[in-house]
């Protein structure tokens, strides 16, 4: 991995990154994006370790939030206030398997990956049983009043059709589960395979996929956690 | 370098605290008391009484003593409910007008009824420190929008302190209960207080306090119980007319509160009120069973929250290692039920209930001072902030529960052939159409007529680590820029002021009592409906003396919607609602029982 030094415009000396260890200073923002990869110290790749990067962030995040740098006036206060809101974008970006994967698509080929407008085909089934569910849901939701008093709201808790949807919300959420599952399992495949300069392109164009795989999956579990809720409140 | 001061702004009572020799502790006031009621006298308006001497102004000068003004606080008159406004004192703004409280025949913004408070918290600080104080970290709801927050900085900017940081008040709590503890956890923050309620799940990690979640109510807390307590007395004086008479409503408050925390350790209390009117005198029996019947569904609302805060955390309540209870409130016992039974754990009572949130700021203030310097705090955007687009609806930006300080931006694009300008309409709120939302602010970019789609807008959102947005936005064509900080919705004029005196006098009562008969007749029409059907199902599991005290209220309901009487129509409704209590309580177990038992099926 290339690491990238910097001088810092305070002490002078050479540092890794946008922080200066030696006098604690936080130095000026570069018209250059950022690289999350590089920025928790890992390299640019399909597979990630979640617990490294968990703690990485939480050591940068010692050292870079505004409140360890409450003195700062001007220009230092807005770097301070740039760089946190870069560390925590960053974790979040990491963390999500499929921004990661988007992430690292535009990265490799310098272009963004456009998002998928149709339902990749290993999700048509589960996607329509979803959809199915969904409408379902909201009849049922659309003909329940709103509760006035305790003894209403009960009722509609006990009753037999509420509870056979959010049996079958839970089986279509295990499926959903066993998919997201096997689509980790893949990406630790492709990751073996990563440092073969030749099956990159393939590697890259496959992580595209799978990014919209988890996508659509995201929106079905949004959808099934959603309609979940309101059926328990 | 002075001491930076951590304040709870409470909506019953506040609390300052700094950090003493490494240990935060509470400031008492001159007269050795901890908290200071949130109360706010102009009964001599020259010269404000804040806190306990406020307080014994209520009964005498009701109109010109505000108290729980932090529910008023950055909201607009459209905002803000009928049934939510105070009975004692006025509340004036209509449409996008700030409301405005009106006390000694002034109209006074709610910042500045606050800033009297801080005022107060300042100078016992003074004191205590024996030195001048210019700092403060202040605690708010977490669910506070960005206009309340601030609202909140600009009174302590009133009360001549610096605001050095917002800091959520569950989060705060949870810096208090952590600072000492070495051990990594997950924790929830139950946090309800007079007029709010807060439910945060916090991550715990190396010293480091990140919240994962956050949710609430900001119009949720003790004063609506005092309020249930109130009706509820109301009824039991039906031929004595007390709508309208302030004294009076102040009196049956002051019983309500005493009431109510008397009943979280008594089975039941007496409330006497000697020559409530004229020379009525009231003399009643409060149980603990009717209390809880008042304020059930109204604590049942967080159980909602709890659990859409455990699903933005992506945890199931067992993975929850503690559960702090915050906030006067939390003392309920049906409250703490609903606590334990919502995450399958007794809530942890470690913490003091009261002063949990100006602990937390004491040491927020002393992080920021680089005193505590091994703890950290990273929280969240309780709201999703985004900006009105085509069709009118709301372009998220900025997603809720997103750890802040956070950037993010995005490109739109003019709709219309030779558009002059670019309207944009910053929002927050999780509603879809953005009309739902709340709305923060306008602007307006001008840009060179040219086609539709021709104009590329940049809009950047920017929220800084008091949670509060900063606006940038960009025509990329011609690189005009227009930089915006979210101002709080116009100030109002005297006269605009005046009229809304006016109008609120003359407010037309009877409308009012119309309306809600229609409404209390629908409702109840809807519990005899459900009341006849649990009976069939479940009747069976009730006692003979359960089912004829139901038949009883059911027929009382029944008779007073036909015949239009409201006030025997609302007695009808909380004895039917006190009666089914059981009955309801054995639906909602079997309910959870057969989730229980299809969960551990799967």
């Amino acid at each position: 991995m290339k690491e990238i030094k910097v001088k810092c415009l305070s002490c002078g000396s050479l540092e890794r990154g946008d922080f200066c260890g030696g006098c604690h200073t936080i130095l000026p923002i570069g018209k250059e994006e950022v690289d999350f990869f590089s920025m928790f110290g890992f390299e640019s790749r399909p597979a990630l370790d979640a617990m490294a990067l968990k703690e990485r962030f939480l050591e940068l995040s010692h050292k870079l939030h505004p409140d360890r740098h409450n003195a700062e006036q001007g220009d230092q206060r807005l770097n301070v206030l740039t760089l946190s809101a870069q560390l925590n974008q960053g974790y979040r970006t990491l963390l999500d398997t499929k921004e990661r994967l988007r992430y690292l698509v535009g990265k490799q080929t310098n272009q963004e990956p456009l998002e998928a407008k149709q339902v990749p085909p290993e999700m048509m089934e589960l996607f329509f049983e979803v959809h199915d569910l969904m409408e379902e849901t909201d009849t049922y939701l659309k003909n329940r009043k709103p509760a006035a008093s305790r003894i209403v709201a009960a009722l509609s808790m006990a009753d037999s059709g509420r509870t056979e949807l959010l049996d079958r919300i839970n089986t279509l959420r295990r499926r959903g589960q066993q998919k997201v599952a096997d689509v980790e399992a893949e990406i630790n495949q492709l990751d073996k395979r990563w440092d073969d300069d030749g099956e990159r392109p393939a590697i890259l164009e496959r992580c595209a996929r799978l990014a919209d795989v988890l996508s659509y999956m995201g929106r079905l579990t949004r959808s099934l956690d959603e309609k979940e809720l309101k059926l328990e409140l | 370098m002075s001491k930076i001061i951590g304040i709870d702004l409470g909506t019953t009572n506040s609390v300052v605290s700094v950090i003493d020799m490494g240990v935060p502790v509470v400031i008492p006031d001159a007269e050795g008391k901890r908290l200071t009621p949130s109360v706010v006298s102009y009964a001599d308006p020259e010269k404000p009484l804040v806190g306990d001497p406020a307080v014994r102004q209520a009964a005498l000068h009701p109109a010109d003593t505000i108290s729980s003004v932090k529910r008023y606080i950055g909201r607009r008159g459209d905002e803000i409910a009928e049934d939510e406004l105070p009975r004692t004192y006025t509340v004036i703004g209509t449409g996008d007008q700030t409301a405005a409280v009106v006390a000694a025949g002034r109209a006074l913004k709610p910042e500045e009824v606050s800033s009297e408070i801080l005022k107060k918290l300042k100078a016992d600080a003074e004191r205590y420190l024996e030195e001048p104080v210019s700092q403060a970290v202040i605690t708010v709801p977490a669910y506070f929008n960005d206009a309340q927050r601030a609202a909140t900085k600009r009174a302590g900017e009133l009360a001549g302190l610096e605001v050095e940081r917002i800091v959520n008040e569950p989060t705060a709590a949870c810096l208090a209960y952590g600072l000492d503890r070495t051990e990594n956890a997950t924790v929830a923050v139950y946090d309800l207080g007079g007029g709010t309620f807060d439910i945060s799940i916090v991550e715990i990690t190396n010293k480091v306090f990140r919240v994962l979640s956050t949710t609430g109510n900001t119009r949720l807390g003790g004063d609506d119980f005092d309020r249930a307590i109130m009706d509820w007395l109301q009824l039991q004086c039906p031929d004595v007319a007390l709508d309208g008479d302030l004294v009076a409503m102040a009196r049956l408050k002051e019983a309500a509160e005493k009431a109510k925390i008397a009943l979280s350790d008594a089975d039941q209390t007496d409330i006497d009120i000697p020559f409530l009117k004229g020379d009525f005198s009231l003399s009643v029996v409060l149980t603990r069973g009717t209390f809880e019947s008042l304020i059930a569904a109204r604590v049942d609302e967080t159980r909602a929250a709890c659990l859409q805060a455990l699903h933005d955390a992506g945890l199931k309540p067992a993975q929850v290692h503690a559960v702090i209870l915050v906030g006067g409130s939390t003392r309920i016992p049906l409250v703490r039920h609903l606590v334990s039974k919502v995450f399958g754990r007794e809530p942890d009572t470690s913490v003091n209930p009261d002063e949990a949130v100006a602990l937390g700021a004491g040491i927020q203030a002393s992080i920021l001072q680089g005193g505590v310097s091994d703890t950290l705090l990273l929280d969240v955007t309780p709201l999703s902030l985004g900006i009105e687009t085509f069709g009118g609806l709301m372009n998220v930006i900025i997603a809720r529960n997103t750890t802040i300080p956070t950037k993010a931006g995005e490109l739109f694009t003019t709709a219309v052939d030779d558009q002059t300008a670019v309207n944009i309409h910053v929002l927050q709120g999780e509603r879809e159409m953005a009309a739902d939302n709340w709305t923060l602010g306008r602007y307006t970019l001008p840009v060179t007529p040219a086609p539709a789609g021709s104009h590329r807008v940049g809009v950047q959102f920017t929220i800084d680590a008091d949670g509060i947005l900063h606006v940038l936005a960009r025509d990329t064509n011609a690189g005009k820029e227009i930089k915006a900080e979210v101002k709080a919705v116009a100030d109002v004029s005297d006269s605009e002021v005046e009229a809304m005196v006016r109008a609120s006098v003359s407010h037309a009562q009877q409308d009012i009592l119309k309306r809600q008969l229609v409404e209390a007749q629908i409702s109840g029409d809807e519990m005899l409906r459900a009341t006849q059907s649990a009976l069939e199902k479940y009747g069976d599991q009730l006692q003979s003396h359960e089912r004829t005290a139901i038949e009883k209220a059911w027929q009382a309901v029944r008779q007073a919607i036909d015949n239009d009487d409201l006030s025997s129509l609302k007695a009808g409704k909380q004895q039917l609602d006190e009666a089914t209590q059981r009955l309801a309580d054995i639906m909602f177990g079997a309910a959870v029982k057969d989730r229980a038992e299809a969960g551990a099926e799967g």
